[in-house]
């Protein structure tokens, strides 16, 4: 399997895959940075974990569908373009093709969610703040890995099933815009949708009350959990057997 | 020809698409250290049968032996490993060069990396090794897929069109690459091409499928025996000539000024030169005439007409 996997990895030089996600990264966290900023200038300190956590999630939901329905279909285009699954299909079964592609889309939910665990605990350190949350890089890790995980999943059967990546990108767009306004939506509409359960899987609950914001801290919510792993096998599953089932 | 000869043997190989039969009952028996030409027209089967004994395409049903070893989806990968293919068109990672794209697969077969010098001399790319793919002309993509197939040393090479793109020198020279393949590595060679002139000049066993179904299989010399004789009639009137044949056993043509007759013993010559003597035809010119394999393949395949 590590022959495969290093084969695998030599396909992705000069395809800046990792300075994309870097960059997505970056704009998000940025974009959050300065929101913080800006918040806290008019707002207690106290609340620093808490609006992170939230505004996190948010762009979360608005960003990473765009930045894995781009990811996926880099990654299964440079296969597509040429056919070289006819050149790989003699030598590895499909299943473990897919299986490669796979892992390579979790590495990237895996480099998400530390890259944004650096950034908080940077932040944290910069602004002289602490976090009062036991283990947040934990339940953060967790909440980012799983949901992402999910959507890299999905968009991975996405780009496999359909060659024409603009339709991958049209719906990574439409989901992230989803997303974004996901907190606008009744809970039962809300928990419909993949990039929601970035809030769902928060530890961070905000409240509003007389114009004041506070925030509330639950345990990592089991459930949402679930169903967040439940998806990520349904994908995988459905995913590796309509790409078995292909002819080439 | 044995049974135990034979490096490739299906029985029955079928496909179906849409209740049609892309591939009927097809029964391929590829002799080793030989290089079996397998013709035919556009969409008779070719490339489908070629992906079927790849894997590419499952089959719909019939048995596909290689190697003395019954194909099944347990044992194809280490049946595969003694086979290099090239199907349709070569399959590159255009944004990588060369030698990256080769390395992939040595990754992925777990082959030494002094075999990627070896190879890219083989097919003369050794210049343009740190190159993109991308900026490869078709010939030197077509001469990268060759590389590719050949990375494992294999014993069985299946290719699909591999002159498609070259020019006359590269044709020439990806001819000489093929004929000292099995001399020099034992190595049988499956290759499928419209060019009947190359396959002529290269193959010495042949297959040729139309509409799915084998219609021919043997050596190329055996093919030339059973049909090489042509005997060509010039005379005063043609179309009086050929008309005068209408109820009789023969079944001339008439093509470029001269009444072919096809497959004539020696002994029926005389009697068809009194049968036109006795309808007052003059006769100008007998010739004898032996068909190239283009001319076999049109009257196999039935396209002489279409054409």
């Amino acid at each position: 399997m590590k022959h495969y996997f290093l084969s695998e990895l030599k396909k992705y030089r000069h395809r800046f895959l990792f300075s994309t996600l870097i960059l997505g990264v970056a704009i998000q966290l940025l974009w959050v940075a300065w929101a913080m900023n800006n918040f806290l200038s008019d707002h207690s300190p106290k609340l620093f974990f808490g609006v992170f956590e939230y505004n996190i999630a948010t762009l979360n939901s608005l960003i990473l569908p765009v930045l894995f329905a781009v990811l996926a279909g880099r990654i299964t285009d440079l296969e597509s373009k040429e056919n070289t699954y006819r050149l790989l299909l003699i030598r590895i079964e499909p299943k473990v093709l897919y299986r490669l592609k796979t892992c390579t889309m979790l590495i990237f939910s895996t480099l998400i969610a530390l890259l944004q665990i650096l950034f908080i605990s940077i932040y944290e350190k910069v602004m002289n703040n602490s976090i009062l949350y036991p283990h947040w890089e934990i339940w953060h890790f967790l909440n980012v890995f799983l949901v992402t995980s999910a959507l890299a999943l999905f968009n991975l059967f996405f780009c496999m099933k359909f060659e024409n990546h603009l339709l991958a990108l049209i719906v990574g767009l439409f989901f992230g815009f989803i997303g974004f306004l996901s907190t606008l939506f009744p809970p039962i509409v809300s928990r419909l949708f993949l990039f929601t359960y970035y809030h769902e899987l928060s530890v961070v609950v905000p409240h509003y009350s007389n114009k004041d914001l506070t925030f509330t801290y639950r345990a990592f919510p089991i459930l949402p959990s679930i169903i967040i792993i439940g998806a990520c096998i349904l994908f995988y599953i459905i995913g590796i057997r309509e790409f078995c089932k292909r002819e080439f | 020809m044995k049974q135990n000869d034979y490096i490739i043997e299906t029985t029955n190989l079928t496909k179906q698409y849409q209740n049609v039969n892309r591939v009927d009952h097809v029964n391929l028996k590829v002799p080793s250290s030989c290089i079996y030409g397998f013709l035919g027209p556009n969409g008779a089967g070719k490339s489908t049968t070629l992906k079927m004994l790849l894997g590419l395409t499952p089959k719909t049903s019939g048995t596909i032996t290689m190697f003395g070893m019954e194909w099944n989806a347990k044992n194809r990968l280490s049946i595969l490993k003694n086979v290099g293919a090239l199907i349709e068109s070569p399959s590159f990672y255009g944004h990588l060069t060369a030698r990256e794209n080769l390395s992939i697969l040595c990754s992925l077969q777990q082959v030494k990396k002094s075999r990627i010098d070896e190879v890219l001399s083989i097919v003369r790319l050794r210049k343009q090794e740190n190159k993109r793919v991308s900026q490869f002309s078709l010939g030197m993509k077509q001469r990268l897929g060759i590389a590719m197939a050949l990375l494992n040393e294999p014993k069985l090479l299946i290719l699909d069109e591999p002159t498609n793109g070259l020019d006359p020198s590269g044709i020439t020279e990806m001819r000489e690459l093929l004929l000292s393949l099995p001399q020099q590595y034992g190595m049988t060679i499956v290759i499928s091409s419209h060019l009947l002139s190359e396959i002529e000049q290269t193959a010495n066993g042949l297959g040729i499928i139309s509409n799915g179904s084998l219609i021919y299989q043997d050596s190329l010399a055996h093919l030339h025996e059973q049909n090489s004789h042509v005997i060509a009639y010039r005379t005063d009137d043609l179309e009086f000539s050929l008309r005068c044949f209408e109820n009789t056993k023969y079944s001339p043509k008439i093509l470029d000024g001269y009444l072919l007759f096809s497959n004539l013993k020696e002994q029926e010559i005389p009697k068809i030169n009194e049968y036109l003597h006795a309808h007052s035809i003059t006769i100008y010119r007998i010739e004898e005439r032996e068909k190239n394999l283009e001319q076999l393949f049109l009257e196999l395949t039935g396209k002489a007409v279409s054409l």
